[in-house]
């Protein structure tokens, strides 16, 4: 069976032969160990394409990311600063707005008019067309909650979940309507698979009564809007989860990855038979520092904790660091290969 | 201590966990007109308040939003308070030099550990985010500093840390300062590795910390 119907069936919940396995976005990892910055790439979708093509081939990941390191240039296309990295990156530099009152002035249509997010699109169209019929092409961008908190400033927004509700929602709408401008070419591209990263939505930063009140809804929104144009969705929230893991759902993600953070016996206990589930091996503690046999062993330990539930990915708990060998990748990548499930 | 200062402060508290700023503020003007002794205020009213919305995030009662609303209400009564602070009560502070490391910006845990920090009693010059590892060097010399408090939440930006302690002992003046590091992907095993001298998951957590080393230091 190919790696594409393996992931396929995983996400549907459906047995298959091996223990599918994928990275998470992995933009970063990918580029700069060919000693290309993320600017380096931006408006030469060939090139981009190629890369993550070329990288395929030595990692053999089940789904290929595009566009994974540059969600922010749709702040940028909206008139936001955001400063490029030599490593890493690009990252907000302050807040798009200043006040609610300017928020009628965003223009969402100019993200469309961005020639670099047009770049992108283009990359996933050539990669689809490349790599599609192996393996499955999915792009990303922040979940509605972290998006709000680009353009309002997140201490803002999280201060005004007290002194003024009405703007959490305004802003949370817009920034539904943003994530999905930006996402809905890469679908016309040929992606399958859309993973929306929220990592705002953390439990080591708002309440389980405020995810759901202010995160769930629009979860819901952006997944409904993905799922009507026929690609699967998979949700991402960085750091300790484990509080409102039953509420997602809700969502109605087919998958979700969660990190290191989380126990995953006890994620298997609230979603199996609910939802696929990715994770999650410590992008840093394991997936960089760690040797080849320690990172067998860490995914053994993640197979094992789910064994049971047709569903799983095996996955690093977040994007990896720049500094991660490929031999940990490889690694992982083999575990899944060699564990046989039906 | 008269029964009526002794509620007037926990009142004050109580506003500083209630986020109540207004109140805050009010209680706080009572404490100036009732001529009550404000060093007292602060620290048995702001201080205790947001030591115990401290312990309540780290018990998952309080979050992120919690804990600045908590912060805004303390500041707020601080600021009336302060003025009326005697000169023999502005004693010395052990001070801490905090920041984001370069090419980081993100700030709201580093802000969350200057809230704490401030409320423990140390007075914190704070460089912002995306700020080169020379920068906390010169500004530790510079003003004399006890804790260099390194935060990141990237892991691309994780070695800057190291480079803080390189430089530090490149100058060998690595012993005078406590260097503490945090932030979403540090553990303790990160700041064993690159021989910071503390680490701590949370901001409660990193001010008890600091107090701890910030002693422990021989200058």
């Amino acid at each position: 069976m190919i790696a594409k119907e393996i992931i396929i069936k995983t996400i549907r919940r459906e047995e298959t032969p091996r223990v599918a396995v994928a990275l998470l976005s992995g933009g970063v990892w990918t580029f700069n160990r060919r000693g290309y910055s993320l600017r380096d790439i931006l408006g030469k979708p060939e090139l981009n394409a190629q890369i993550i093509s070329e990288t395929y081939d030595e990692v053999q990941s089940d789904m290929v990311w595009v566009g994974s390191g540059y969600h922010n240039l749709a702040i940028r296309a909206l008139g936001g600063k955001i400063k490029f990295r030599t490593k890493g990156a690009p990252d907000i530099q302050e807040p798009l707005l200043n006040s609610l009152a300017e928020i009628g002035g965003i223009r969402l249509e100019r993200i469309k008019e961005d020639q670099d997010i047009q770049s992108l699109w283009q990359a996933a169209e050539i990669l689809s067309q490349k790599i599609g019929s192996q393996a499955l092409v999915g792009s990303s961008q922040w979940g509605p909650f972290t998006l709000a908190g680009h353009i309002y400033g997140i201490e803002k927004l999280m201060r005004s979940i007290y002194k003024d509700r009405q703007a959490v929602f305004t802003v949370l709408e817009v920034a539904t309507e943003l994530c999905y401008q930006y996402l809905e070419p890469f679908i016309t591209a040929g992606v399958e698979i859309i993973s929306i990263a929220d990592p705002s939505a953390s439990g080591d930063l708002i309440s389980r009564e405020q995810f759901r009140e202010f995160v769930l809804p629009y979860l819901r929104k952006i997944v409904a809007k993905l799922h009507q144009k026929g690609v699967f969705v998979s949700i991402h929230i960085c750091g300790n989860i484990t509080n409102r893991l039953d509420l997602i759902p809700e969502s109605g993600t087919d998958v979700l990855s969660v990190d290191y953070k989380v126990d995953l016996s006890k994620a298997k206990e609230i979603l199996g038979g609910k939802i696929a589930l990715a994770g999650n091996m410590n992008p840093v503690g394991i997936m960089q520092n760690a040797t080849v046999p320690e990172v067998i062993d860490a995914c053994r330990e993640c197979i094992q904790k789910t064994n049971g539930i047709p569903g799983y990915i095996l996955m690093p708990g977040c994007d990896i660091p720049p500094g991660v060998p490929l031999a940990n990748i490889q690694a992982m990548i083999e575990t899944a290969h060699n564990t046989k499930l039906h | 201590m008269s029964s009526d200062q002794k509620e007037l402060f926990v009142q004050l508290s109580d506003a500083v966990v209630d986020m109540d700023e207004a109140r805050t503020v009010e209680l706080a003007q009572d404490v100036i007109t009732k001529n009550y002794d404000t060093y007292e205020a602060i620290e048995k009213g702001l201080a205790d308040g947001m030591d115990r919305a401290g312990k309540l995030f780290e018990e998952e009662e309080y979050f992120i939003p919690e804990l600045l609303m908590c912060s805004d209400a303390m500041y707020a009564g601080l600021e009336v308070l302060k003025p009326h602070l005697k000169v023999d009560q502005q004693a010395e502070k052990f001070k801490v030099v905090i920041g984001v490391i370069e090419g980081d910006t993100h700030d709201i845990g580093k802000n969350l550990v200057k809230i704490m920090l401030e409320t423990s009693g140390f007075e914190v010059i704070d460089l912002g985010r995306d700020i080169p590892p020379q920068a906390f060097v010169a500004k530790a010399k510079e003003v004399g500093a006890r804790v260099i408090a390194l935060s990141t939440l990237m892991t691309t930006t994780m070695d800057g840390m190291a480079e803080v302690i390189r430089l530090l002992e490149a100058e060998k003046i690595r012993k005078k300062f406590v260097v503490m590091v945090g932030g979403g992907p540090i553990s303790q095993s990160f700041a064993d590795r690159i021989g910071a001298d503390g680490y701590a998951k949370d901001a409660a957590e990193a001010a008890r910390l600091a107090q701890k080393l910030a002693l422990e230091i021989a200058v």
